[in-house]
């Protein structure tokens, strides 16, 4: 028996001009591990949601959706919460109690279960996830990450048959996300429980889902392998493969260049079989790249800009010696930390959780009072810092009114308000409401809000959080436009791919100093352990790459001598 | 995020490990609650100082002097204020001590201002003894049964009120950031603080629609509740509900009596009951000390 058949579904909202959802055939056979990607408002979303009938969204529907053979909706409703367990995007929102153990037991209180089973089950959940340490907790004490294994554990509590999730990690660290992803292969590989995933994050998900389902406009364009899925799209040149992972990419760069010089790189030179996580990626490498390509030519110059501190122009901005902490009893986030910032030049800060990269930026744009240190500012020079949190900006009805705010203090527009969002791309949107935007649409918004009052110093934290792969590559055409209009940038950020494709120079935070500090690339060729993934895969076997475009100019160089 | 999770903690923080804490919340209830009636009833001298003695210690011993003396200092504002003006407006009573412009001030008036303040300020510190004790689980676990709803609004009220001021705190933050601190006129900042909370509105209405459905997804409704934690009433509970229940007939009855003997107009007869019966109302007001000292010995021999 499949766990989830859609047969012939089409959806449609009410008073929507077109379907959501056209003529879905889909089964996913029980215990599968299954991925669900595709561009912003391709209807994922609602595909999910009409698996739950709890939550299944309101319209018009054709065609049946079975849940273990049967249609949803038509079991008891005791047993229909339990078998499909739902978790959503943020982290914030579904915890319905205030302490950790009373959320863990809210699902099995609303079954009405006697206590001894809720106590074993809660306990048997709470161990296999971790959650002892934190178990008395207030739910609101939390990280994010916390927060979303406590929504998974307190969903997986009532032994689902089905376990959907919606981008689960979108509004998670790195770091947060793979430990997300690593409990989900645990539940799907230890207990068998069928997985349902949206995620925009193909690195991590690809190599541990057995089949991948692709939507555009509402309809399945892919159902498949992730091997398959590397092939088809790379075959059919849709603009989503940004979002595959580095090791695919660099095997798809190396073969594309082969092909181009009508080398043959061997037996899989036609349908290469995509590697997908960094091992199979090396030995792929070594197998497949040419022996001209490899670490054979030592290149004297690695691929890198000329360091920032060579700059032979003055520092827009320098901050030395920094001292921050947020209580008297509390200890130093920020410890003798240092940056300086140039015109026409991105830096950008990467660090863990809690190294104090948030707290750098209030303190550069003086929100916060430093302890110890100065931050200097070239005169006349504006600093303008977007926070975390694009939300948190938006104040207004329409994106409009919240744009031309405070038009007449920084002495721009309407019109420039048009034209910018005509730049970013935006103009369909100035009247929705702020809130209706995509995660992409609203840091775009965002900027377009900062950019208004043109600063001289742009700081942005976390610009790429929420953000899938497409939206990504135009936010960096546009801080690289903003860095040839002549702003100093600088971006602090989990997303080291990110950092490496628009950074002149790059520093790491650790413990609230600066523990390392290099011109771009060389920064992350000399990282093993906090690098980009391309980096990983390439190390030893093609010197000096961090991003596509090295390996890009790697091999044209290697063929051009 | 630090600045939020010291609020965050701030607005839960927990009672340190107590004896009485460990006791089923029934038991922890009808003593608070005894208590309190007692101490509001009996306008003695001897018994009001009894009860602010004991309430002073078991604060003292729960929330540490510091807490206790925020609380005193509270306190004491409403004392002094009973004190002097029934002292002034009161005329009854006929031991005069002095007179301010003509009005006589007597004894009696000023011992029953201080009594009356006394009184109040015990209540209040019975209260914040009560809280420390009887958390809001244990309050939820006694009445959700009578009133099920209640307990879970309750209890997301706890939730949902952090994440609101933490949400008001992020939003100061990025605007700030973006616009420079302190920058804005008094006139933008009102602007600001009325968007703010309208924003705030359309926020929670948002996020309580996630929540909304992450209760239904995990079947909310779809069967009476069930409670998660136990409190198993055992015998320990039952003996020393058993000797609560004594203490209450005793003192009730001693409080009567002397209450009925004892009054502050026109002269205050000398106190004339008999030192057991002090005894005994002070043992009730004891008691959780006495729990505590009994699982202090408890262990002591344990351990030897």
């Amino acid at each position: 028996m499949e766990a989830v058949s859609f047969l012939d579904f089409s959806f449609r909202y009410p008073q929507a001009r077109r379907t959501t959802l056209e003529n879905i055939d889909l089964s996913i056979a029980r215990g599968a591990f299954v991925v669900l990607c595709g561009p912003t408002g391709s209807g994922k979303t609602t595909l999910l949601r009409c698996i739950k009938h709890e939550i299944a969204p309101v319209g018009a529907r054709l065609g049946e959706v079975l849940v273990l053979g049967h249609p949803t909706g038509s079991s008891d409703p005791r047993q229909s919460a339990a078998q499909v367990g739902f978790v959503m995007q943020d982290p914030e929102n579904q915890a319905v109690m205030d302490t950790v153990w009373h959320e863990l037991a809210f699902g099995l209180e609303n079954l009405g279960l006697p206590t001894d089973i809720m106590q074993r089950r809660v306990a048997e959940t709470a161990h296999f996830f971790g959650i002892g340490e934190w178990f008395e907790k207030r739910t609101s004490e939390l990280s994010g990450g916390q927060k979303q294994i406590l929504n998974l554990a307190a969903v997986m509590v009532m032994q689902p048959s089905i376990l959907v999730l919606d981008e689960p990690t979108s509004q998670l660290d790195p770091i947060a996300a793979k430990e997300f992803l690593q409990a989900l292969e645990r539940v799907n590989r230890e207990l068998g429980t069928t997985v349902v995933l949206s995620e925009h994050r193909l690195e991590d998900v690809l190599p541990i889902a057995d089949e991948v389902v692709f939507t555009e406009s509402g309809k399945l364009s892919f159902v498949g392998t992730p091997h398959d899925f590397v092939s088809e799209l790379y075959s059919s040149g849709d603009s989503f493969t940004s979002a595959l992972p580095a090791p695919a990419q660099v095997a798809h760069a190396v073969t594309t260049d082969a092909r181009e010089t009508r080398e043959t790189i061997g037996v899989v030179a036609t349908e290469p079989a995509y590697p997908l996580d960094v091992r199979a990626g090396r030995a792929w490498l070594a197998e497949n790249a040419p022996e001209s390509i490899r670490a054979g030519i030592r290149r004297e110059e690695p691929v890198t800009d000329s360091p920032a501190t060579a700059s032979h122009e003055e520092p827009i901005l320098t901050a030395k010696n920094l001292w921050f902490r947020y209580g008297r009893n509390l200890d130093f986030v920020l410890c003798g930390a240092s940056v300086d910032l140039y015109p026409r030049k991105i830096h950008a800060v990467v660090g863990g959780n809690g190294s104090g990269k948030s707290t750098l930026l209030y303190a550069l744009s003086a929100v916060r009072r430093l302890e110890r240190g100065t931050v200097k500012c070239a005169s006349g020079k504006r600093i303008a810092l977007l926070a975390q949190d694009p939300k948190t900006l938006f104040l207004h009805d329409t994106l409009m009114q919240d744009l031309t705010e405070d038009c007449e203090k920084f002495g721009y527009t309407r019109g420039d308000a048009e034209e910018m969002l005509a730049r970013l791309g935006l103009a369909e949107l100035s009247e929705r409401h702020p809130y209706d935007l995509s995660g992409g649409e609203m840091q775009k918004a965002a900027l377009a809000k900062v950019l208004l009052l043109s600063p001289d110093i742009l700081l942005l934290d976390e610009p790429t959080k929420g953000v899938d792969a497409f939206a990504k590559q135009e936010l960096m055409e546009i801080l690289r436009e903003q860095r040839e209009e002549g702003r100093a940038i600088l971006v602090v950020s989990h997303d080291l791919d990110f950092c490496a494709q628009i950074a002149d120079s790059c520093s790491m935070l650790f413990n609230g100093e600066i523990a390392a500090n290099a011109a771009g690339r060389t920064f992350f060729n000399d990282n093993l352990f906090y690098t980009t993934g391309v980096n990983r895969v390439t190390r030893d076997l093609m010197q000096g790459c961090s991003t596509l475009t090295d390996v890009v100019d790697h091999l044209h160089k290697a063929r051009h001598g | 995020m630090e600045e939020s999770a010291a609020i965050g903690n701030d607005f839960a923080r927990r009672a340190r490990h107590n004896a009485f804490s460990t006791y089923h919340p029934a038991v922890i209830f009808c003593y608070f609650a005894v208590t309190i009636v007692f101490s509001m009833v009996t306008l003695q001298p001897i018994f009001t100082a009894l009860s602010f003695l004991a309430a002073s210690c078991y604060a003292i011993y729960l929330r540490g002097m510091r807490g206790y003396l925020g609380t005193l200092k509270i306190c004491l504002f409403a004392f002094i204020i009973i004190a002097v003006a029934n002292a002034l407006f009161n005329t009854a009573g006929l031991t005069v001590l002095f007179s301010i412009g003509g009005r006589p001030i007597t004894w009696e008036a000023l011992a029953y201002g201080l009594c009356a303040g006394g009184m109040l300020t015990s209540v209040i510190l019975w209260f914040s003894c009560y809280q420390e004790v009887m958390t809001s689980d244990k309050f939820l676990y006694l009445f959700a049964k009578i009133v099920p709803t209640v307990s879970l609004v309750v209890s997301m009220i706890f939730r949902f009120v952090p994440g609101l001021i933490e949400r008001s705190h992020k939003i100061t933050d990025s605007l700030d950031a973006l616009y420079g601190k302190g920058k804005a006129s008094v006139a933008q900042r009102r602007d600001r603080g009325v968007l703010m909370a309208s924003i705030l509105m359309g926020w929670s209405m948002e996020s309580s629609i996630e929540t909304a459905d992450s209760m239904r997804a995990r079947g909310f409704g779809v069967t009476q509740r069930s409670a998660y934690k136990r409190n198993r009433f055992d015998t320990r509970d039952a003996a020393s509900s058993a000797v609560l229940v004594m203490l209450s007939i005793v003192c009730g009855l001693v409080l009567y009596v002397a209450t009925k003997q004892f009054m502050f107009y026109p002269t205050m007869p000398t106190l004339k009951i008999f030192w057991w019966g002090y005894g005994v109302y002070a043992f009730l007001l004891f008691f959780p000390f006495y729990l505590e000292g009994r699982e202090t010995l408890q262990w002591k021999r344990f351990r030897s």
